[in-house]
This record gives structure tokens, sequence and C-alpha cells, in this order.
């Protein structure tokens, strides 16, 4: 994980305040409104602060929904990050956020 | 399987003809038109509603092989071959600016080319008869910094020779220490396998099948110098000299007026091997001797007398035209489409049928904004931007077909991303198909955008029974002020953001003559935009002075096909407000859309917009929309200082943003923290009546969510009444106020 000295600090911020409330209010509410807490994980996850880290799009199927991933090259096809489906739209936008979580090491 | 299409241009009117290039997986496509009257919105439950056109005659033709030629470069065609047998001497200065990634052609004729190699060194090859031979200098050069190279196939001694220096003033270069000089000589082992009559090139190595450009550069050019014989110091060669097979001139051409004809690369040599530019490498750029205190290329054209190159840029799919698309010459004004068939693919390709200039077969008139579909075109914002997910607030969704169109990036891309180089778009062209602009919703800003949104107007118009002709933005740009007059009222789309100089000297004198305006969209006429004066399928932006995908470099600011500023409308101080009484001021996603609240009073003379809706004076209505609410993505506030009449009247303002409803950036001029429309009442949307002289008025929604909300419970609701109250009134003759 290849943070600036900037977001690594934001980072290591975020991390001591974080609690499995905050993953549930985003379950419950993936859209918001969100609490100031989660506004700021938040903030911090959507700007893909790790170049080195996946960034994240939602696969829209006709069965469901799917997590994919920013493909190296910009002329390929962009990728399941695996064979998980989501029945819904807000639970493909949960999902994303716990992988988030998982690769910043901000899973409480 | 896939079949795409596109038609050369956005509109024609009756009695002439579109030409149709389709590309299709399948042996045999079909076409056959259709008019559209609403797209479908599924989340909203809106369907689509289309009617089979007979009289334009159904196609059916085998598909052929469509090659898309990517790569920006300039091709001259030598005429009489130049005689070789005593050596070449190439000069020419170079600016990379993605050195490093693939071996790059600056400049190459047949059985040679002058470039860098993978590693990002100057290095000349050359075809002989012992197989291909290389010379390179050695040091890679540096991103964005200047370079002077000099390349010799020198017979005579048996050498090849390369030399690199670095050139470009501090202004001109990204960092102050470009690479350091370097040269080389290699054994020339063989005889050269000249190729006199080939093509010369800038930017490309070679043509495969004569059209695709292959080992294609990034970066700047300037003035390359291509000479008979070997010579060591081609700056003392008179230009004039008849060794001299070209020496371009990429300065050539700028006049008050920028470039008359952008694609025109000059050869200031004896032999006029002028050359043609190909994907509209970019203009009006700094050269190597920019110092930064001429900042209009046309008040010093030597000091940009480059031309920048993209190996990502396509501004003509150039597929094979297959068809003729006859309109017939009773074909009513309207939106329709070719719907594609081939193998089970479909596509469906949109036009316009524009009213006969003599003529309005309705009194109203609809300007899609074919600008802004053209700025958007093609996008892909939603998986390449790391930031797009701060401004959505949720991950961006994509679906199959939207995958296609990132898979297929030779289709070119939007004028909110950056080349391979990092540098922005700044040009967008029909001559492609955009798939953006197709029936399928779009999500990345919203369940609804551009084409999609503006269908939505269409729709409420055919429903209402109120009859309207369509044209595009170029329609208003050619034919001004004369087009729009023909009707008592003219609607905007919901997104007019990309507007010519004359598309607002139309607007202005059409409402100053008695005309009525409705602008039923958001963050309008704002940026500065203009038509390639050799081809209006092409427009071009600069952006600067804005709240901004990408950001123009100083002195890179004014646009190479008029010459003009670019950047905002605003800052040539022709803000919005002026005309059309509300200007940009905020935005954000649909979650931070709001609705509105009644502010006129019962007894204001401009009451009667309310009349039938129910809301009395203070009450709000207007929360709901496919786009989360009529106020909402984009808005736009009355500014009296901004220009906003003293007669204009201010119906409603919207109220109860959220947090990420943003204020824009060019608004203040310092950073604070109260920028979120939960706290800063300057985040908000006005609609406003402005009455103008000899009856004339303009209605503006200030918001670019507010036709989204047309649709709310089948059409009965406050937004649908008020735009119906709006319309009818003006296209009564009598006056706008009570």
């Amino acid at each position: 994980m290849r943070l600036t000295v900037q977001d690594a600090a934001v980072r290591d911020r975020l991390a001591a305040g974080m609690r499995p409330q905050l993953v549930e209010e985003h379950r419950r509410r993936p859209f918001g409104p969100h609490s100031p807490a989660l506004a700021d994980v938040l903030a911090f996850l959507r700007r893909n602060p790790a170049p080195d880290l996946p960034r994240y799009v939602v696969l829209v199927h006709a069965d469901g929904f799917a997590i994919g991933i920013r493909p190296d090259r910009r002329d390929a096809d962009v990728p399941a990050a695996g064979p998980e489906r989501f029945a819904t739209r807000a639970a493909a936008e949960h999902g994303v956020f716990l992988r988030r979580l998982a690769d910043y090491g901000l899973a409480p | 399987m896939t079949v795409m299409g596109y038609v050369d241009r956005p509109s024609a009117e009756p009695g002439s003809a579109l030409r149709l290039h389709v590309r299709a997986d399948g042996e045999r496509w079909t076409a056959r038109a259709v008019r559209l009257l609403a797209l479908e919105v599924p989340s909203a439950g809106v369907e689509r509603r289309e009617a089979p056109v007979p009289a334009i005659a159904p196609i059916e033709r085998t598909s052929v092989e469509q090659l898309t030629p990517v790569g920006s470069y300039v091709r001259a065609d030598v005429g009489t071959p130049p005689d070789l047998t005593g050596g070449l001497t190439v000069a020419v200065l170079a600016q990379p600016t993605r050195p490093g990634v693939a071996e790059q052609a600056i400049v190459a004729g047949g059985g040679w080319v002058l470039g860098l190699d993978a590693d990002g060194i100057p290095t000349l090859w050359l075809d002989t008869d012992a197989g291909r031979l290389a010379v390179g200098s050695g040091t890679p050069l540096v991103r964005g910094c200047w370079a002077r190279l000099t390349a010799v196939v020198d017979p005579g001694r048996g050498e090849l020779r390369i030399a690199a220096a670095p050139a470009g003033t501090n202004a001109a270069n990204r960092v102050i220490d470009g690479a350091p000089p370097a040269r080389a000589i290699a054994p020339l082992s063989g005889a050269p396998r000249w190729e006199p009559a080939a093509p010369l090139l800038l930017g490309a190595a070679r043509l495969e099948h004569d059209r695709l450009p292959r080992g294609c550069f990034d970066g700047r050019i300037e003035v390359p110098v291509v000479i008979a014989g070997a010579l060591e110091d081609p700056a003392s060669l008179p230009r004039d000299d008849p060794a001299t097979i070209a020496a371009w001139d990429l300065a050539h051409g700028i006049g008050e007026r920028g470039f008359a004809q952008p694609s025109h690369v000059h050869d200031a040599g004896p032999h006029a091997r002028h050359g043609r530019a190909v994907n509209h490498p970019t203009r009006a750029v700094a050269g190597h001797a920019f110092t930064g205190d001429r900042l209009d290329f046309r008040s010093a054209p030597e000091q940009y007398a480059a031309l920048h190159f993209h190996s990502d840029a396509m501004t003509d799919c150039r597929w094979a035209a297959q068809a003729e698309v006859a309109i017939p010459g009773d074909a009513p004004s309207g939106v329709y489409a070719l719907r594609l068939q081939s193998g089970g693919a479909e596509d469906l390709v949109p036009f316009v049928v524009r009213p006969r200039r003599d003529a309005a077969g309705a009194p109203i008139l609809l300007v899609l904004s074919t600008n802004s579909y053209l700025a958007y075109a093609n996008d892909h914002v939603a998986v390449d931007s790391p930031r797009v997910q701060a401004w959505t607030q949720m991950v961006p969704a994509v679906d199959d077909f939207e995958r296609l169109r990132y898979r297929h990036r030779e289709l070119g891309g939007s004028l909110y991303e950056s080349h391979l180089d990092g540098s922005g778009v700044c040009h967008s062209t029909w001559r492609r198909p955009i798939l953006t602009m197709r029936p399928h919703a779009y999500d990345h800003n919203g369940p609804v955008w551009q084409f999609q949104a503006d269908m939505q107007i269409v729709d409420w118009l055919d429903r209402t029974g109120r009859r309207a002709d369509v044209v595009c933005d170029h329609d208003v740009h050619e034919q001004g002020a004369a087009l729009l007059r023909r009707y008592r009222c003219v609607l905007t789309g919901s997104h007019p953001e990309y507007v010519t100089g004359p598309m607002l000297d139309a607007y202005e004198a059409y409402v100053a003559a008695g005309g009525r305006l409705a602008y039923l969209g958001g963050n309008g006429m704002y940026w500065v935009t203009a038509y390639d004066p050799e081809d209006p399928q092409v427009i071009e932006i600069r952006r600067a002075a804005g709240t901004q995908a990408w950001a123009a470099l100083p002195g890179e600011h004014h646009l190479s096909f008029t010459g003009e500023p670019g950047g905002t409308w605003r800052s040539r101080r022709r803000p919005p407000q002026k005309s059309f009484g509300v200007g940009f001021v905020a935005h954000g996603n649909p979650a931070a859309a709001a609705g509105y609240r009644r502010v006129v009073a019962d007894g204001s003379p401009a009451a009667w917009v309310f009349a039938g809706t129910g809301v009395p004076a203070d009450g709000d209505f207007g929360a709901y929309g496919i786009m989360g609410g009529a106020a909402g993505i984009e808005v736009d506030a009355v500014d009296r200082e901004l220009g906003t009449p003293e007669a204009a009247i201010v119906l409603a303002t919207s109220n109860g943003h959220g947090p990420a409803m943003v204020e824009a950036r060019e608004n203040f001029n310092m950073t604070h923290t109260a920028l979120g429309g939960d706290r800063n009442p300057r985040v908000r949307s006005d609609m406003v009546l402005v009455p103008r002289g000899d009856g004339g008025a303009v209605f503006a929604t200030g918001s670019i969510g507010w036709v989204s909300s047309l649709s709310h419970a089948g059409g009965d609701n406050e937004i649908a009444r008020v735009l119906a109250n709006v319309i009818d009134r003006f296209v009564e003759p009598g006056p706008v106020l009570d």
C-alpha cells in the first residue's frame, strides 16, 4: 500500500476510529445520509489514494450486480473481482466498501 | 456480436441525405428509420415510444471491414521523389510527453525513422540490405523537455550519426534540467533501402494499409526539416535550397482568427511538400521558444510553432460510407434514429431532421444540446478517473454496453478525460459511433444524462400535444437569430453547456427583439466552444477558469479553430446571467438535489407561472424526480453583479441541498470549509422569469435536473404544470407579465 505521508496519517486516524457500528451504518444506508464519521471514511476511500490498490466499479448484469476492478490497460475489459453476485445495487455498493476497508487495513 | 454506426452529421433538412457508416460482426446488416418520441428510463417506469418511418427506405448491405485510424500524425506526399544517393539529414525539435513506453516516431520517410526507442532514447532507424540498422544517442530524453535532434545518414563516410541537445526556454520546459547533450555514431554497414516515393510522416513511423498510423509519437514537434545529403550543420542550409526535401513551418497559417485550415501543414521549403494533419494534432500550443510573456498564440506565432501529437487521438473513424439515407421532402422536424441490426445485435443511431430554412413547422423550437453530447461523447471517466467517486459519492456502475465502450477505445474519448500522456482531450467529433448517445440509461452522473435527458423534453412535448421543431447546436450557430425568429418560443436542452459566440449572439438577438426563450437546464452557456473551420463535425475547447476536468496549460487557453480566448464565457465577461438571468453556481450528485420554494407573491405579474399548480406563495414543490429533485446535479442562480437584469423576477429558489452539492470554484476567491449545500446559502437554484424589450422574455429553470421531474406521478406534478404555463404563455402574442 503506497500512501503519501499525508494520506498515511489520514488512514491511521481513520483506523483508530473504526467501529463495527460504522460498517453496519454503511450496510443499512450505503448511499447516505451518512454520519460525519462514516463520511470521513468514505471521503478517504473514494479518492482511491493508494495507486497500487485496486479501483473498483460495480458491474451491472441481468442477474444482479458484481464487483469489477479497473484494468491496467485502457482498452481492456473491466474484469470481475470475483464470482460473487449481489441482488441489489446497494448490496454491491456495500460489498465494495468491505473490500476497500480490507485493502486499506481499516476493517474494525 | 456487435453492430454500430454513425451518420456524417447530426442534423439534416428534408430533401437532403445523410451518409451512414456501419461496422457489423454479422455478414449483413440492415437499417430502418424510426422517429423517437421517448426513450426508456427503466428506473422511473418511462417506456420508449417510437414510430416507424416507412418513407425512409430500409437499407441492407453486406458488412465490410471498418478499421479506425488512431493516433494523430501529418502526412506529406513527396511527388517527385528526392535523390538520396548522397544521404539524408533530418533535424527537428521535439518535446516528448510520454517517453519510455514504446518506440515512437517523430519524423519518418520511406525506409527511415527518427524517433525514440522504447527507453526514450533518440534513435535513427534505417532499412538497408544488411537489415534494419539503428543508432541511438544513448541518453533518454526527459518528459516535457525540448531537445534538438539531428540525424544523418552519410554514405560518404559510411556512418549513421545522431545528436541530441537540450533546447527550450525555462517556461517551455517542464523542468529546468532536460537531458544532457549526447551523440553517437554507428557504421553504415549496408546499402540504404530508400523508398523515396513514400510519404513523409510527422508523429508516426508508417501507415498500415496506407491509413492506420503505427509507432505514434506523444509529444510536440517543431521545425522538422528533411534534407537530401549528409550535413554536419543542417541549420546552415538555406531553407530554399533545392536539397531541402521539406521544411515544415508549423506556425504557418496563424491569423487573427486562428488557423483557417487547421489540417494544412505548410512546407516552407522549395518543393511545396505540404502536409495534411490527421486526427487533429493540437495546434496553438507552446513551442520551445515560449517565454510566458505572450499568452495569445496569435500575437507571437514564433513561440507557438509546434504541434502536439497524441498516440490515442481520433477525430474521424474514416469508416466507409455504405449508404445514403434520403430524408423525405415532407419529413416533419424531429428526433429520428436508424435501427441497425446484424446477427442478433442492434444499435440505434440518432439524428435530427431540422426544419427547412424558409419555414417553421411548429410554434416551438427545441434546440438539442448536441455540442454537450459531443463533449461527453464516449467518456470513460467512471473507470479511468481515480476521483470520480469523490464526485458522485458512489461507486460507478457499468453494464455490458458500457463495458463495450471501454473495450473500444478506438472510438475516441470525451472532453472530460486526458490523453495517455496526461494532456486534456480538447477535440470531439461526430465522425464516430457515439455510444453515450444511445437509449441505455447513463449512470455516471445520474439515471439520465444529456441526450437521454433531453429526450424527456421531446417526450413531454409529444404527450402534451405541443408541436415543436427540433434543431442542433450547429444549426443555431450557422443560421443565427434568423432561425430562432421563426418561432414564438425556443427551448434549450437540459445542459446546453458548450456554446459558440455566434450561438450566444443568436439567443441574445432573439430575446432582445421580442423572442421568448425557455432555458430548461443548468450550467448552460458555460464553455467557449468552436467548430473546426474545415469540418463543423469537430469541436474544440480549452479548459480554464472554470470547474473543469483538466486544465489547459498557461498560454494555451486560446482556441486554434478561431483564435479566440477559450475557457468559460464568464471569463470573457459574457456570463450567462446577462442573457439568461442565471448562471452556474454549484454541482452535486442526485442525493444532494432538492426541491424549490416558491417566492413569487400571489399578486406578482409573474404569478401566472404557478397557475393550477396548487403551490402557494412560500410553498414547497419539486423535491422529486429521476435525478433526485428538480433542483439538482448542476444548478444556476441569479447574480446581479454578473449581469442578471434588474427586471428579472425570481419565481422560486431551491432549498434543502445536501453537503454534496458544492459551490463552484470560480464563485469564490479563497477556499473555505463552508462549500456544501447544507451550510452555504449560495448553493441554490433560482427559477426566474426575465422580461425583455418588445415583449421578449427568458424563463430559466436554473437546474439540469429540472426536466427529469416532468415525468413524476405520470406527468401530473407542479414542475410539468409550470412548464406548460410558461410555454403556453410564451407562444401567445400577449404580454409575458400580467
